[in-house]
Order: structure tokens, then C-alpha cells, then sequence
């Protein structure tokens, strides 16, 4: 019975790594108090998918308690706080006159750190940044580094996938900056089986670290929510290279 | 006190006179108790950490980054530096201020203003509309409003002229009050020897009876190589003996050769292309006259190095080079843009021995007593003792119990 008691044990630990989830996880979902969402479009401001699905997802953080706070570029509300559906969108303009959607996603860095960090020091810590989509991923970069926090980077599509075949200095340039958030991230949500292999056929990232989750699903919020839960338990804060290059020399 | 500066260039990489400036400047920041730290971009395998002489040089890879211009290489290699950047911050963890130096690394400079909540302070070494004599494409825009953006962000903004501090104001809107001048320096005991290879240079360039008229800079329009070309027929009418001697590169050089060539001056004037350092330092020495003919500059470096080297000085009566010489005392100012105003500025030096001298021994105690490094250091200084105490008394802080 014992011997019975311990394979179903270890049965169920396994689908439980499957699925990601430990005992500790409930602790560290409790833990999990302040997130950031950074993305180019919230509703009402609404191109892609991308507005839609953050609204959802920011809705469904502030359903489980969780803090939210999400950074979005709007020209025309630049400046503004707001609060839609219990969660903050903070309005960000790029006042440097771009001339592609590269300088464009990088000069917009510089604001979108500065209403970061005032979100950072205001409550006192920021538990993870989640961005969407390449534009946002150079702060979310930038971010990570800066601040010492776990970054989970959602992947529309791929640049890729937008202009095959084309290598010029800029698609280039957005395949890797594409790269370095597939690097930097510690877990990176995709909607579909499909963009998962083609991630991983591009960038090749470790594949525990892709999550296909489907936004159609009840489950999405919560899955989401459990995925940050098990960032938040797995993250070790990096090491400085600089003091190991110190050492060295 | 711990500064950060952050710039695109430190020796061994040089592109301008940027990474020299950064150089010189640390380097006395040290002797002035200040303890720098550098941060920049780096190629060919040359990154990592060097302790140079007290400066701390973190050179982080910039090699390999695709991009569809050189404004966007620049801000991709922003988003590198301010990575690496915010970790050198957390290493060194009480970083005073951040020193940026021009609008290559202003994004990188501002976002770690606000994320870590330090002072910013930034040296505008010159201006866009400046360089290219206005702002007329997408590129430049953009690089003006990162420059604006800057000066907007930055605590205290560091100019090395008056002219710069007008400039700066004018252009983007800056209150006068927030500009400070800080002018160039120059180790005058670089300049002071002769190492023995003076006279090889000198005949590598010129025969025994000509009189060498040095130019030095890039060729293009804000320097005014072409001013030089068009003064070199009247020089020559009255000083056969003159040669020119141009050195350095530019997208106006094969324009230049050609106009000389069609003058019929090419045996009399000489384009060296990019010249080295022990080169450079020889014909600064060696030459009759070195003319700074720009239409554009915000200080005028070559101008205190001829000074150092005691050579007389023609300069554009322009930008930083006006503030330099005194006409008559320390060198002669000649119109800027105005070939035949400089041709008799050059005259004036080759002909009139008498006024060389004075001008000579002005010139290099001038730039002894106030262009020292050590001078420019104690003035940088004052600027950051300023900020450290205005910070100090302000709210914008990080929040407490917040590690980094």
C-alpha cells in the first residue's frame, strides 16, 4: 500500500511539473502583488489583437488581486492615469520625432522607463514586466536589467513571419531585438502551438520556458497568473558580469 | 564621489575629439578625488573591464548590431548600453551622478535617470542643426529631438563655449540659468617636446625653404576645408614659398583635390588623409601657421593645440573659436566662410615675424593658465557639487528600503 501510495506520489508530482504547479505555488501567487503590462495599443486605442488581449489579461490579474498596472502609447492621452476595470493604464507619448517604427519602439523607451520606475518607486517594488510584442521589448530589455525583476514577453507574431524572406537593416534589426527579449525573458507566452515552433526554430530559447497559452480558454487569466507564479518561485536575481570582469582582470 | 559617464567613444576607439575629451577628463577627475566611472561601446573584442589609471572603463560588445541607418545603430546600441550600464550601477551602488556625453548615448542616459533616480548631467559637445547647418531631413529631426530631449532631461546641461550655451538655449528652449560653460582642456606637456622626429616629419611634408600651412579636421562643409582651397591661389601670389598641408578625410576631400588640381596647385598643396597621432603632434609643431577655417564650432580643439604647440593660429572669427583668440594677442581671427579674409589672415603670419612671435608666447601662456585639465576637472566638479547639493534637498529620490 505504501509502496502504491509513493508511485502515485511521484505520478502526481510529475504531472504537476507538468503543468507547473507545486504546493509552494499558492504562496508565491500570494506573493505576486504588483505587475506591469507594457504594451503599444489599450483599448480604447485598438489595432491588433494585442489591446484586446491585454485588457483581458489586465482584468483578469485585477480579478485574482493582483496590482495592475498596465503602460500604454497614446499620443493623445499622453501624461494620463486612468482606471478601467480596477486596473491603472498609464498613457505614454514619444515626443522625438521617429521617422520608423525602430527609432520609433526605442525613442518611446526612454518615457516608458521613466513612468515604469515612477510606478517602481511609488509602490515600492513591481513584482515582474510582462510586454507584448517586439515594439515594447527593448524597455522591457532595458527593464529587466535595471530593475532586477523577472520579464515574461508576449510573441504576436514574428518579424519573420511579417516580411519573409527580407533581410534588410531593418527587419534585421527587429529579428534581434526579437533575439535578446526571447533571451532575456524568463517565460514567453505565445497563443498558438504553431508560433511556439516558429519561435523556437528562430530564436531557439529554451523551450521550458514557451508557453502556449490560449487567450479563448476560461482558464487563460488563471494559467497566466500560475505562470508568473512559477517566475516568481524559479527567479534568481543575475549576477553583474561587470563584477566577474572585475575579478577576472 | 562616484560619477558615471557614459559615452560612445574612449581610447583605444576614437572617432572624434569625444573619446579624448572623456579621456583627459576622467583621467583629472581622478587626480581631483572624483572616482569615474566609463561605460562604453565597444568592437572587434575589445570589451570588458580596464582600471585605467583610476578610471574605471567598462567597454560593453557593439559589434554586430544590424540596423537600417546610423540613428537606429545608435539606439539599439543604447538599449545594449543601458543594460549593461544599470549593471555597473548596482555593482558600484552609491553612483552619484550620470555624466552623458552627446546625443549618441541619450536614451540610455535618460532611462537610467529615472530608474535609478540619479542626477543626469550632459555635455552637448555640439548640435545637430549645427553640424549639418540646419535640420532639413527625417534623420537629422530625429536626432535633434533626442538632443532636445536631453537638455530637457538633464539636471544641469555642460557647453563648452558661450557660443554652445546660445546655441543650446536657442534651439531648444533652455533657460539660460541651466547651461554652464566648462571649456576644453589641453595637456600643454604633450605638446612642449620635441621627441626627436620633428625634422623627418617636417621633410616627409614640405622642403626646407617652404612655410607649412597646417589644416587638420574632417572635410566637410562646417569645417571649411573649402574655404582653405579657395585662399590658396592668393597665399600663394604673395608667398610662393607656402604649402598647404591638409590633413584628415571627409566627403568634401575629393572635391577639394580636384578644385586644387584645376587651379594648378597640386604640387602646392598637400592631402595627407587621416594622419597618426605622433604625425599629427610633429606637424602642429613644424608648421608656419594652422588655420581653422569652420564655419561651424562649437569650442575649436585644433585651435589650443597649435597654441600648445607654439604655432600661430588663423581662426574663423566663429562659434567657440571667437572666445579662443583674442585678434592680434593670441591669433588672428579671420572672417568665417571667406576665403580671401583668411588668405590675408595667413599673409599677415607667414610675412610678418614680429607678430608671429607675439602671438606665439601669448598664446601658449594663455592656454597653460586656463586651459589645464585640471582647470576643466575643478570646473566639472563645481557643476556636480551643485547638483549633489540641489539633489539633496530634493524629493525625487528612490524609494526607501529599495536595494540596488
Amino acid at each position: 500500500m505504501s509502496g502504491l501510495n509513493q508511485a502515485n506520489q511521484k505520478i502526481i508530482e510529475k504531472i504537476l511539473k507538468q503543468l507547473r504547479i507545486s504546493p509552494t505555488d499558492v504562496a508565491y501567487e500570494r506573493k505576486l502583488k504588483n505587475v506591469v503590462l507594457i504594451t503599444a495599443e489599450y483599448l480604447p486605442r485598438d489595432i491588433t489583437q494585442v489591446s484586446l488581449q491585454c485588457k483581458n489579461l489586465a482584468e483578469g490579474l485585477v480579478q485574482r488581486g493582483i496590482n495592475t498596472h498596465v503602460v500604454s502609447f497614446d499620443p493623445w492621452k499622453a501624461g494620463q492615469t486612468t482606471n478601467i476595470g480596477g486596473a491603472e493604464i498609464h498613457y505614454v507619448g514619444n515626443s522625438v520625432k521617429s521617422y520608423s517604427p525602430l527609432t520609433w519602439a526605442i525613442t518611446l523607451n526612454m518615457e516608458i522607463g521613466r513612468v515604469v520606475a515612477d510606478i517602481y518607486h511609488s509602490e515600492g517594488n513591481i513584482d515582474l514586466i510582462h510586454t507584448h510584442e517586439w515594439q515594447m521589448f527593448p524597455a522591457g530589455i532595458t527593464l529587466q536589467s535595471a530593475l532586477r525583476k523577472p520579464l515574461i514577453s508576449s510573441y504576436y507574431t514574428l518579424q519573420e513571419q511579417r516580411t519573409p524572406g527580407v533581410n534588410n537593416g531593418f527587419t534585421e534589426a527587429v529579428k534581434q531585438i526579437e533575439w535578446r527579449a526571447s533571451q532575456a525573458s524568463s517565460s514567453i507566452h505565445v497563443n498558438e502551438e504553431w508560433m511556439k515552433s516558429a519561435l523556437l526554430q528562430f530564436y531557439s530559447p529554451s523551450e521550458s520556458k514557451v508557453n502556449v497559452l490560449k487567450p479563448e480558454t476560461p482558464s487563460w487569466a488563471k494559467d497566466v497568473v500560475r505562470d508568473y507564479s512559477w517566475v516568481l518561485k524559479n527567479w534568481d536575481v543575475p549576477v553583474g558580469v561587470s563584477e566577474k570582469e572585475k575579478r577576472d582582470d | 564621489m562616484k560619477v558615471l559617464h557614459l559615452t560612445s567613444e574612449y581610447p583605444p576607439h576614437k572617432v572624434g575629439g569625444l573619446g579624448t575629451h572623456v579621456e583627459e577628463l576622467t583621467r583629472a577627475q581622478v587626480k581631483a578625488g572624483i572616482e569615474p566611472i566609463v561605460v562604453v561601446c565597444a568592437f572587434s573584442g575589445n570589451q570588458g573591464y580596464e582600471n585605467v589609471n583610476g578610471v574605471h572603463v567598462f567597454r560593453f560588445d557593439a559589434d554586430n548590431i544590424p540596423a537600417e541607418d546610423f540613428p537606429s545603430w545608435a539606439l539599439q546600441m543604447n538599449v545594449l548600453m543601458q543594460k549593461h550600464a544599470s549593471q555597473v550601477i548596482e555593482e558600484f551602488k552609491d553612483v552619484s551622478l550620470i555624466h552623458a556625453h552627446d546625443w549618441l548615448v541619450a536614451t540610455a542616459a535618460v532611462g537610467l535617470k529615472h530608474i535609478f533616480r540619479i542626477p543626469l548631467i550632459s555635455t552637448i559637445h555640439s548640435l545637430e542643426e549645427g553640424r549639418r547647418g540646419g535640420i532639413y531631413e527625417d534623420r537629422q529631426a530625429l536626432i535633434h529631438d533626442i538632443e532636445r530631449k536631453m537638455v530637457y532631461e538633464s539636471w544641469r546641461v555642460i557647453v563648452c563655449s558661450n557660443f554652445m550655451k546660445q546655441s543650446v538655449c536657442s534651439a531648444f528652449s533652455t533657460p539660460w540659468e541651466k547651461v554652464d560653460v566648462v571649456v576644453n582642456g589641453v595637456d600643454v606637456s604633450k605638446y612642449s617636446s620635441d621627441s626627436g622626429h620633428y625634422s623627418e616629419v617636417r621633410g616627409r611634408f614640405a622642403l626646407a625653404h617652404e612655410k607649412i600651412v597646417f589644416f587638420v579636421g574632417r572635410h566637410v562643409w562646417e569645417k571649411g576645408v573649402d574655404v582653405l582651397v579657395g585662399a590658396v591661389q592668393s597665399v600663394l601670389s604673395e608667398v610662393p614659398d607656402a604649402k598647404f598641408v591638409i590633413a584628415g578625410e571627409g566627403y568634401m576631400t575629393d572635391k577639394c583635390k580636384a578644385l586644387v588640381w584645376q587651379m594648378g596647385f597640386g604640387d602646392k598643396v598637400l592631402f595627407t588623409g587621416y594622419t597618426d597621432d605622433k604625425t599629427l603632434d610633429a606637424l602642429l609643431h613644424v608648421s608656419d601657421v594652422v588655420v581653422i577655417p569652420s564655419r561651424y564650432e562649437p569650442f575649436g580643439i585644433v585651435a589650443l593645440e597649435g597654441m600648445a604647440s607654439h604655432t600661430p593660429v588663423v581662426v574663423a572669427d566663429t562659434g567657440g573659436l571667437s572666445e579662443i583668440v583674442q585678434h592680434e594677442v593670441n591669433g588672428l581671427k579671420v572672417w568665417s566662410g571667406h576665403s580671401e579674409s583668411l588668405a590675408i589672415g595667413i599673409k599677415r603670419v607667414l610675412v610678418d615675424g614680429g607678430l608671429k612671435d607675439s602671438i606665439v608666447n601669448n598664446a601658449y601662456g594663455n592656454v597653460r593658465d586656463m586651459y589645464s585639465w585640471e582647470n576643466v576637472a575643478g570646473m566639472t566638479k563645481g557643476v556636480y557639487d551643485r547638483v549633489v547639493d540641489e539633489y539633496n534637498c530634493a524629493d525625487w529620490k528612490p524609494s526607501p528600503g529599495l536595494m540596488w
